[in-house]
């Protein structure tokens, strides 16, 4: 390779990833969950809620882990305000029997303010109330469950292995993960050429050497810096996880993340769908002198389109638009992943997205060096569109 | 080093954009070791000429003529050039020291000579205690030394410099000529574009002036001062403010070269070598009582007025 190409690179990469920022970043997330996680833990041990029952002697069920503590009551409803507002207690539940219909309470809470804990108030209401119906219909429990149940519908797949929530994420993790490298490189063209072309620094380098090594080596560079701040960002989430599993809330691993055997084809595609939409955002960056200003700027969004088309296919993944979007390059980086994981997949289907993304990269890389060379060296006023085909097809 | 054999020769180099001229069939050498200075007013095709120079745009017509320290003809090699554009600038947020490494590894460089060639330059600029600075913190003079820095660490056979001049004060430009010449002495040639004509005069081995892409006028700032071209200017200053018709008469003498109104009652008259001032003093006289005159060499300066206003002139110095 030529030793300018990595000159650029290694310039390119540090001055977008910087290791201190990184780590700051990590352990601001570390302890950023370790204070989350602690605050739960904190209003989850906070103090039980004392609310006194008037006008029923039938047992509420509360929930297991509920934080009300109920009590009969013989003192008067007035004394009770009187305790209420001086926080001795901290609401008064009053039930009384319908006057129109037996079967059914009235019931009225009293508090101070709207609370938090009302839904397992509800929850003992409404199990309470069941059971009073059931009594008076003269059902079991049994019966009354039997007639509340929805027709069971037996699933018999042809796949051996059936997709669950879990690998559901796991997929839809993989398309986040390059939108985010998109982003990222989308963010570091940007700041990085047109910020060049500002501080009028290209000539000074395009003097040392060829346009296409510089754009060759920002590829690599800035490449290199959008993966592996999404890989630091990666580790932050598995070090989240840790404490999210130490606090006891932690789920078992989804068997595609098992699937040792797709890794090196999706990291194939994730690398090659970067240097595709990299080369992109490197030909439309060259061409904005100033990105507040031009119309050109929009362009840098137009490759988040298909990415977002991928996403919106995930509920059908061997449907027609989700195969064409699997084989297309700039496309196959976010819908591939997301087939292998949820749908079926033909070998030629996988060899098919391989070569249209590394022949697109191929075209790409070549028509956006010819773009960046013409369009770095131009300062004030941009080039029209025609100009930029023109510098794309001859040079 | 065969100082006799041009280090690169320009052979009816030409450059058009669309229907604009930029350069028209320009030739000329640059000796080794030696100051060439190429002067034009804005938009004369300097930087054109200077692109097409070092390889970064292609002459529609005509080739430039590399040779070695032995006089053999070579292919273009950018790691053997420095250049200091017009339109330059840094990496603001990056440190002096990583900055310079960068740029000499972009000339070829390994990182550790690049580190040793940074780290001198730092030294000799005397930029130390801002090695690890960031460049926006420091003062737009030592900005410039980094800049000029950044062009000439890896020590290369020619250093075009544009303009680097532009924008230092009287003290740094000071510092800019010895540097410019310490430079020369350790065995560069250096290539110069720049509008502060009093430097020029001072550093140039060689002058060239272009004007509307063509060249106008060639030769050592002697030739140019004393040959055809140049000659002498009187200035003199009147009692009471000169009347337009005077400046009409005089101009309508062929034997005055130039003619400038410098104050209400300053012409500076420039005449060519073999041209009579006296004649002249004897003439005004009867036209207006004379405070004070003065006779002097035309300098660099008024011939540059003079030709790059006119355009081409019949004959130039290092041809007669």
């Amino acid at each position: 390779m030529n030793p300018s190409i990595c000159t650029v690179a290694r310039w390119e990469f540090f001055r977008f990833f910087k290791w201190r920022d990184q780590l700051i970043g990590i352990v601001s997330l570390l302890v950023s969950s370790v204070l989350g996680f602690g605050v739960v833990k904190f209003a989850s041990s906070s103090k039980a809620v004392e609310l006194v029952v008037v006008g029923s002697n039938q047992p509420l069920e509360l929930p297991e882990k509920s934080k009300i503590q109920l009590r009969p009551t013989t003192e008067t409803l007035e004394q009770l305000r009187t305790k209420l507002d001086q926080r001795s207690i901290d609401g008064i539940l009053v039930i009384t029997e319908n006057k129109t219909n037996s079967s059914e309470n009235d019931v009225e809470l009293i508090v101070r303010q709207q609370p938090r804990w009302v839904n397992d108030l509800q929850t003992a209401l409404n199990a309470q109330r069941t059971s009073r119906v059931i009594d008076k219909a003269s059902i079991t429990p049994e019966q009354f469950q039997q007639f509340l149940a929805p027709q069971a519908i037996k699933i018999t797949t042809t796949m051996p292995n059936t997709i669950s929530l879990a690998d559901r994420g796991v997929a839809i993790g993989m398309g986040s993960f390059m939108v985010i490298v998109n982003f990222l490189g989308l963010s570091f063209f940007m700041v990085g050429i047109t910020g060049e072309k500002q501080q009028r620094i290209t000539e000074q380098v395009v003097s040392a050497i060829s346009p296409q090594a510089w754009i060759d080596g920002k590829l690599i560079g800035l490449t290199a810096a959008a993966f592996a701040s999404v890989a630091t960002l990666l580790v932050g989430g598995i070090l989240i996880y840790g404490v999210v599993w130490l606090a006891g809330y932690g789920v078992g691993m989804p068997d595609s993340l098992t699937r040792w055997d797709l890794f090196p084809l999706l990291a194939l595609l994730f690398l090659g769908g970067a240097i595709f939409w990299n080369c992109f955002f490197a030909a439309v960056s060259s061409i904005i002198n100033d990105p507040n200003t031009s119309a050109k700027s929009s362009l840098l969004f137009l490759p988040m389109l298909p990415i977002a088309a991928g996403f919106l296919a995930i509920p059908q993944p061997d449907g027609n638009a989700m195969r064409v979007l699997s084989v297309l390059p700039g496309t196959s980086s976010t819908a591939m992943p997301i087939r292998l994981f949820l749908g079926e997949v033909a070998w030629w289907e996988i060899a098919a997205s391989l070569l249209f993304l590394f022949v697109g990269i191929y075209i790409l890389r070549l028509a956006a060096g010819r773009i960046f060379a013409a369009g770095i060296m131009l300062y004030g006023k941009e080039p029209s569109w025609l100009d930029v085909i023109r510098w794309a097809i001859r040079g | 080093m065969n100082k006799s054999q041009p280090l690169v020769s320009a052979e009816g180099v030409g450059k058009s954009f669309g229907s604009i001229r930029a350069v028209q069939r320009i030739s000329f050498e640059v000796l080794p070791q030696q100051i060439f200075s190429l002067l034009g007013p804005n938009g004369a095709g300097k930087s054109t000429l200077v692109r097409m120079l070092i390889g970064m745009l292609p002459p529609d017509e005509g080739t430039f003529v590399w040779r070695n320290s032995s006089g053999a003809t070579v292919p273009l090699d950018r790691a053997k050039i420095g250049y200091l554009p017009e339109d330059r600038g840094l990496y603001k947020d990056q440190p002096v020291a990583a900055t310079l490494e960068y740029f000499a590894g972009l000339r070829g460089l390994n990182r550790t000579e690049s580190k040793r060639v940074s780290q001198l330059w730092i030294e000799r600029l005397g930029l130390t205690q801002y090695a690890k600075s960031k460049l926006e913190t420091l003062s737009k003079g030592n900005q410039q030394k980094v800049q000029i820095a950044s062009a000439v660490l890896h020590r290369p056979a020619l250093l075009v410099l544009d303009e680097p001049f532009s924008g230092l004060d009287p003290i740094n430009q000071e510092l800019m000529v010895n540097l410019i010449r310490e430079i020369r002495a350790e065995g560069t040639t250096v290539l110069l574009s720049a509008h502060q004509l009093n430097l020029i005069e001072r550093l140039a081995d060689h002058v060239m002036i272009i004007a509307k892409g063509q060249k106008v006028l060639s030769g050592t700032v002697e030739e140019i001062c004393h040959g055809e071209h140049g000659g002498k200017t009187l200035r003199v200053e009147f009692e009471q403010p000169i009347a337009a018709n005077l400046l009409t008469e005089i101009q309508a003498h062929g034997d005055v070269r130039g003619l400038l109104l410098e104050q209400p009652n300053l012409i500076a008259m420039q005449f060519g070598p073999n041209q009579k001032q006296l004649e002249w003093l004897n003439k005004l006289q009867q036209w207006g009582a004379i405070r004070t005159f003065q006779s002097s060499s035309t300098s660099l300066h008024e011939i540059y007025l003079r030709v790059a206003n006119d355009g081409l002139p019949q004959k130039e110095p290092s041809d007669v």
